[in-house]
C-alpha cells in the first residue's frame, strides 16, 4: 500500500489513482461528519463531495504539521458551515436557560441505535444543529462558534442550549423507560 | 453530582462523534467530475490569460515595430521633400511658422522674403522662393491636439533648430509650402482624427482645393465587456464604436443612436519654446461644451463560444476633439474570455473611415476652400491626407443590478501612429508632398466611467438604453500639446436581436 507521503504527492499532482486512494481513506468517517451537519443523506453527500474537492484542490497546502484527518474534517466541516450559511441566517432565538433535566446518559441501558441518534441530530433545526455539532462534538468554543457563523456569542449559547432541550426531550421519548431509571435525584 | 449539559454532550459525542458510514459509490463519480470540470475551466482561464496576453503583446510589438521599422525610411523621405522645399534654417527662425488646429487648419504667413533651395515639387513654382516647412506640433493619434498659430498677428516664433530635427522630434503631419514674398495665404487641410495638415501657397500661387478627402485606416484592439458591449471605445481614436458584436450568441444585429454632451475641459500641456509663444496665445478653448452623436447599426457572428466576427457601418459627428464627421465601417474579430468575476474581451479590428469637413461650413469659409490660382490657372484639385493608427484599448466593465443595472468602466488605450501621408493632386496627378509616418507618435488614454444598462427583453429582442457619465482621466502623447480631459454626458439607445 502507498504511505501517505506518496498519496500526498499524487494528490497535489493531481493524480486521480491517489485522489481516489485518498478518498476511500477518510470518505467513510468524513460522510460521517456530514450526515451530522446535513438534514438528510443527499444533503450529505452533496457536503461530502463538495469538501473533498476542495481538499484536492488545497492538498497542496497541507504542510504535514498536523493531522491529515483533522485537516480534512476541518475542510469537510467548513464546507458544512459555508452551507448553512448560504441557506439558514442565524437569528437570535431568546435568553440562554439550563437543561433542568439531569440524566446520566452514560447509564442508559440497552442498545442505543446510533442512526437513531443521528436522526435525531438530523431533525434539529438548522441553527442549533450547527451550533450543538460544533460545540458538544467538534468542541468549539462559543466564541469561535460565534466567529464562524457570525453570530453573537450569546446567540451561539441560545441556540446550544435549545438543542440541548430538543434532543433531551427526544431522547426521553426514545428511551424513555430506561432514562426514567436512571435519573439523579 | 454531574453536569447534566455536559452529560447529553458526551452521550452525543461518544455515539457520533467518531461515528463513519460509506458514502453512495457515485459520491466519488461525482468528486472525480467536479474535479475534471475545475480542471478544465483552469486550463480555459489561464488560455484564455495567455491568448490575451499574447495577444496585447503581439499588438505592441506590431505597432512599435511598424512606428520603429519604417522610422528612418520615412523620415529619410520626409527630409528629401522638406530639403527641396526648405529654405536654410535661419529663414525658419524669421516669422515663418506654422500650426493646425483640431479643425484641420493650418495657416501660414510669411512676411519676408524666402531663398529656398528648391521648390515643393507639385506646389511651387520654380521662381518662387519657399520657406521651410511649417511646423506643428502633432497630435497624437487620438488627435488632442488643438493649436493655432499667432503667425497671423504677426508674433514670431524664433528657433535655432533646424526644421528636418523638429519634424523628427515631433512627427508633425503639418507640411506648409509657402511662397513668395510678403503672402499670407491659408489652406486648410483635414486631419485624420486630429492630424492636422496643410498646403499653403503665397499669393503668387494661388490655388484651388476643389477636394479634401481624408481617408482613415485604425488597426484597433478592441475591448469588450461581459454585457456584449463588444466594442466601445469611446476615448481612442477611433470614433465611439458601440456594440459590433455579441460574444455569446449566433448571430446578433443591433441599431443604435448614441448623443453625448461634453466638457471638453482642455489644457495646454507645457510645450517646447519653439512652440509654446505659439500655441500659449492661440490655443481657443472658447468652445468648452460641444454635443454630438453617433448612430449605427451592426452585425456579429459567433461561430464558436468566445469568439466572434463583425461589421458594421457607424456614423458620427465631431466628438470633443475633432471638429469633423466620421463614416466608419469597422470590420473585426475578436475573443471574448471569462475571467471570474471580472471579463476582459478583447478583439481585433480594422477601422476605416472617410471625415466629413463640416468645420470648413461653420466657419464662413468655403467648404471646397478653393483658392484660385492667379498664376497660371493651374489648380491644386484635391489634397488628401491618410493616416493609420494601432489602438489597443483595454476595458473593464462590471455591471450589478438587474434590469437597471449599474456599470461601472475603466479602460486604457495605448494607441501609435503608424503612417500619416499628405497627398495633392496637381493637373490629374498625385504627388506626396511630405510622409511622417513611423515618427513614433504614441498615445495614452484612459477613461472612468459610471453608469446606467437598462435592457427590455422581448424574446430575441432587447431594447437597452445606457445612460453614462465618462471622465478622461489620462490624455497623454508624446506629441500632444493640449491635454483634454473630457466629462462626458451620454448614453446609447438601441434595439438588438439575435437569432
Amino acid at each position: 500500500m502507498e504511505n501517505q507521503d506518496e498519496i500526498l504527492k499524487g494528490c497535489v499532482n493531481g493524480k486521480r489513482q491517489a485522489q481516489n486512494t485518498l478518498y476511500r481513506q477518510f470518505a467513510a468517517k468524513m460522510y460521517g461528519v456530514c450526515l451530522r451537519y446535513a438534514k438528510d443523506s443527499t444533503d450529505a453527500e452533496d457536503i461530502l463531495q463538495d469538501g473533498f474537492v476542495k481538499v484536492f484542490q488545497h492538498i497542496g497546502s497541507f504542510k504535514n504539521e498536523g493531522s491529515l484527518e483533522g485537516w480534512i474534517r476541518r475542510i469537510i466541516v467548513n464546507t458544512a458551515l459555508e452551507k448553512f450559511r448560504k441557506k439558514n441566517p442565524l437569528y437570535p432565538v431568546g435568553e440562554i436557560y439550563e437543561v433542568a433535566k439531569n440524566l446520566k446518559y452514560d447509564d442508559i441501558d440497552g442498545h442505543i441505535a446510533v442512526q437513531e441518534l443521528m436522526g435525531l441530530v438530523q431533525k434539529l433545526p438548522p441553527g442549533y444543529k450547527v451550533v450543538f455539532n460544533l460545540y458538544a462534538i467538534e468542541g468549539y468554543s462559543h466564541k469561535e462558534i460565534s466567529e464562524q457563523l457570525g453570530i453573537s456569542e450569546g446567540t451561539s449559547k441560545s441556540q446550544l442550549a435549545r438543542a440541548r432541550a430538543t434532543l433531551q426531550e427526544e431522547v426521553v421519548k426514545l428511551y424513555g423507560e430506561n432514562i426514567k431509571k436512571k435519573i439523579v435525584s | 453530582m454531574s453536569d447534566p449539559n455536559e452529560n447529553i454532550d458526551k452521550f452525543f459525542r461518544d455515539n457520533l462523534g467518531n461515528y463513519s458510514q460509506e458514502p453512495p459509490a457515485y459520491v466519488w463519480d461525482q468528486v472525480g467530475s467536479a474535479l475534471d470540470k475545475k480542471d478544465r475551466r483552469r486550463r480555459r482561464k489561464f488560455f484564455w490569460i495567455f491568448s490575451s496576453v499574447i495577444m496585447i503583446g503581439m499588438a505592441f510589438g506590431v505597432g512599435y515595430y511598424i512606428s520603429d521599422s519604417q522610422a528612418d525610411r520615412k523620415i529619410a523621405d520626409l527630409e528629401k521633400t522638406i530639403r527641396r522645399m526648405m529654405v536654410p534654417s535661419s529663414v525658419i527662425s524669421s516669422p515663418s511658422a506654422e500650426t493646425g488646429d483640431e479643425n484641420g487648419t493650418a495657416t501660414s504667413h510669411t512676411q519676408e522674403n524666402s531663398t529656398a533651395p528648391g521648390h515643393t515639387g507639385s506646389l511651387s513654382k520654380p521662381k518662387t522662393e519657399n520657406t521651410g516647412p511649417a511646423l506643428s506640433k502633432q497630435s497624437s493619434s487620438t488627435g488632442n491636439n488643438r493649436s493655432n498659430q499667432n503667425n497671423s498677428q504677426g508674433k514670431k516664433i524664433s528657433s535655432s533648430s533646424n526644421p528636418v530635427d523638429i519634424f523628427r522630434k515631433n512627427g508633425g503631419s503639418v507640411i506648409s509650402l509657402t511662397d513668395g514674398d510678403d503672402t499670407e495665404s491659408t489652406g486648410r487641410g483635414h486631419g485624420g482624427d486630429n492630424k492636422p495638415s496643410a498646403v499653403t501657397a503665397g499669393e503668387n500661387q494661388r490655388i484651388t482645393y476643389e477636394n479634401v478627402d481624408v481617408q482613415s485606416y485604425s488597426f484597433t484592439l478592441l475591448s469588450a465587456t461581459r454585457d456584449l458591449n463588444l466594442l466601445r471605445t469611446p476615448y481612442t481614436a477611433v470614433a465611439p464604436v458601440r456594440n459590433m458584436m455579441q460574444p455569446f450568441r449566433r448571430f446578433t444585429i443591433e441599431a443604435w443612436f448614441g448623443p453625448q454632451y461634453v466638457h471638453r475641459n482642455a489644457t495646454l500641456r507645457d510645450t517646447s519654446d519653439l512652440y509654446q509663444p505659439a500655441f500659449g496665445m492661440n490655443v481657443d478653448f472658447d468652445e468648452k461644451y460641444r454635443f454630438s452623436y453617433n448612430t449605427g447599426l451592426a452585425f456579429g457572428f459567433s461561430p464558436v463560444r468566445n469568439f466572434s466576427i463583425f461589421a458594421g457601418i457607424q456614423y458620427s459627428t465631431m466628438n470633443f476633439m475633432t471638429t469633423r464627421d466620421m463614416l466608419n465601417i469597422p470590420v473585426g474579430a475578436g475573443i471574448a474570455p471569462e475571467i471570474e468575476q471580472l471579463p476582459v474581451y478583447t478583439s481585433m479590428g480594422k477601422v476605416s473611415g472617410l471625415q466629413f469637413n463640416t468645420d470648413f461650413q461653420n466657419n464662413g469659409e468655403s467648404p471646397e476652400f478653393s483658392q484660385e490660382d492667379t498664376q497660371n490657372g493651374d489648380t491644386l484639385q484635391a489634397m488628401t491626407q491618410h493616416f493609420a493608427t494601432i489602438d489597443i484599448p483595454v476595458t473593464f466593465r462590471y455591471r450589478v443590478g438587474g434590469r437597471f443595472g449599474v456599470t461601472f468602466q475603466a479602460g486604457l488605450s495605448p494607441s501609435f501612429l503608424v503612417a500619416n501621408d499628405v497627398i495633392v493632386m496637381r493637373g490629374g496627378v498625385s504627388n506626396a508632398v511630405g510622409r511622417t509616418e513611423g515618427i513614433k507618435t504614441v498615445t495614452l488614454n484612459g477613461i472612468l466611467a459610471v453608469g446606467l444598462d437598462y435592457q427590455v427583453v422581448r424574446g430575441r429582442l432587447s431594447l437597452f438604453a445606457d445612460p453614462q457619465v465618462r471622465y478622461g482621466f489620462i490624455n497623454w502623447s508624446n506629441n500632444a500639446d493640449v491635454s483634454f480631459h473630457p466629462l462626458f454626458f451620454s448614453g446609447n439607445v438601441g434595439l438588438r436581436a439575435w437569432f
